[in-house]
């Protein structure tokens, strides 16, 4: 008896449901024609795809560096990075000193033309980081990484670093920041 | 029991393609481009050895009677140890000394040397001081000291009723030269005074830091050239 209640009850939601969708397809029906007298022709295409990162990087900063230096005698590498991005990104460039031999070694990247000028930070491992951004576009950005030595305030104290030989590590990361 | 199993399983189903459809969602967000490139290297502090014969920082004390002092500066430390940057030098010395050669360049990548000379030298003290810059800095330095001539004293004693005694000294670095005169007899027996004979002059050379005792019997004698020592009370 139950079981037959049951059924009904089915039946009756089931009904609904279908007069329901019936009457919202013939509705959309209507005002589909109602709406179609006022309506101009409108064509439109568009196709949906992933932003574009296309980034080249190049220079002897990539080939193995054999630095050789003394007190206001700084020494340089090149670094080109050839952008056709479709996204912002940010170029970040670490050198880790592994053996810290001649003290008063640092770094200076210097932007050449239009190229965005970096920041610099000292990591907490001692690393020296440059950071700077680039909006999308297409872009040829050079730098020179100056590897350099001040002089210290008592001159002879640099003749303490004569003959010493440190070694480094320097990645360049490209990153997309939006 | 069976139905509870079939529940369990739904709602598996349904947590696994809620987790599923985050992650994708947050991939979708989150996944960023990435690019690195990197390299290795060594950085060398340049060799720079800025040497000379004679910058030690000691005091050479140089005979009287020399006036110039010749020296190498040099850009290395030995045949095999030499500078890999070029040095600019400059040479300074006090006193008003004349220098030849004061400036130039003693270039990287072979053994170089060049020689300075310090000249019109007088007696006193000469300090000298060459710099050499090539990034680096150093600086040698030496004094030179060149004493006074010969600085000879005589002291006389004729307290002797016999005879009379001139002592001369000399205190100097270089020999020098006085002229004894005398009306007396000269002691022959003393072997500074051989062959000297009676009233007549005598020239002597004292070395540096020598004395010698000259003797008469009788007469006066004077010392030329010399000065009269009262540190025995003169005479």
């Amino acid at each position: 008896m139950s079981r037959k209640k049951y059924n009904i009850k089915t039946s009756i939601f089931t009904f609904l449901i279908t007069m329901l969708l019936l009457v919202t397809l013939f509705s959309m029906h209507l005002v589909a024609n109602v709406y179609a007298k006022y309506r101009t022709t409108v064509n439109n295409s568009d196709e949906a795809r992933v932003a574009l990162f296309n980034i080249t990087q190049e220079g002897t900063i990539f080939n193995t560096i054999e630095a050789s230096v003394a007190p206001n005698t700084p020494q340089s590498v090149e670094l080109i990075i050839k952008n056709k991005s479709e996204v912002a990104v940010e170029y970040n460039l670490t050198i880790t000193n592994t053996t810290s031999n001649i003290k008063p070694l640092k770094y200076r990247l210097n932007a050449q033309g239009t190229s965005p000028v970096a920041t610099t930070e000292i990591g907490e491992n001692g690393e020296s980081i440059f950071k700077t951004r680039q909006i999308p576009g297409e872009y040829i950005d050079k730098y020179l990484l100056e590897i350099y030595w001040e002089t210290s305030e008592n001159q002879e104290d640099d003749l303490a670093y004569m003959g010493m030989v440190d070694y480094i590590t320097i990645a360049v990361a490209v990153i997309q920041i939006h | 029991m069976q139905k509870n199993k079939s529940k369990m399983k739904l709602m598996f189903f349904m947590f696994a393609i809620i987790i599923s459809l985050c992650a994708i969602t947050g991939s979708l967000v989150l996944a960023k481009y990435y690019n690195q490139k990197s390299s290795n290297g060594y950085v060398t502090a340049k060799n720079f050895y800025f040497t000379s014969n004679f910058l030690d920082g000691k005091v050479h004390t140089i005979a009287p009677g020399i006036n110039s002092v010749t020296f190498n500066l040099s850009n290395h430390d030995d045949d095999l140890r030499y500078s890999e940057v070029d040095i600019a030098y400059t040479v300074e010395v006090t006193n008003g000394a004349t220098i030849i050669n004061n400036t130039g360049i003693l270039k990287k990548g072979n053994i170089e040397d060049t020689e300075v000379t310090i000249s019109n030298l007088n007696v006193g003290t000469y300090n000298i001081t060459a710099t050499g810059t090539g990034g680096y800095v150093k600086k040698l330095t030496a004094t030179i000291v060149i004493s006074e001539e010969a600085n000879i004293y005589y002291y006389l004693d004729n307290s002797s009723q016999e005879y009379t005694t001139v002592t001369v000294w000399n205190e100097g670095d270089k020999a020098g030269t006085v002229t004894i005169t005398y009306n007396g007899i000269p002691d022959n027996t003393n072997p500074n005074m051989i062959g000297w004979i009676t009233n007549s002059s005598k020239q002597v050379t004292i070395n540096p830091h020598e004395s010698i005792v000259l003797r008469f019997f009788s007469g006066d004698v004077s010392v030329d050239g010399a000065t009269l020592s009262t540190e025995l009370g003169g005479v």
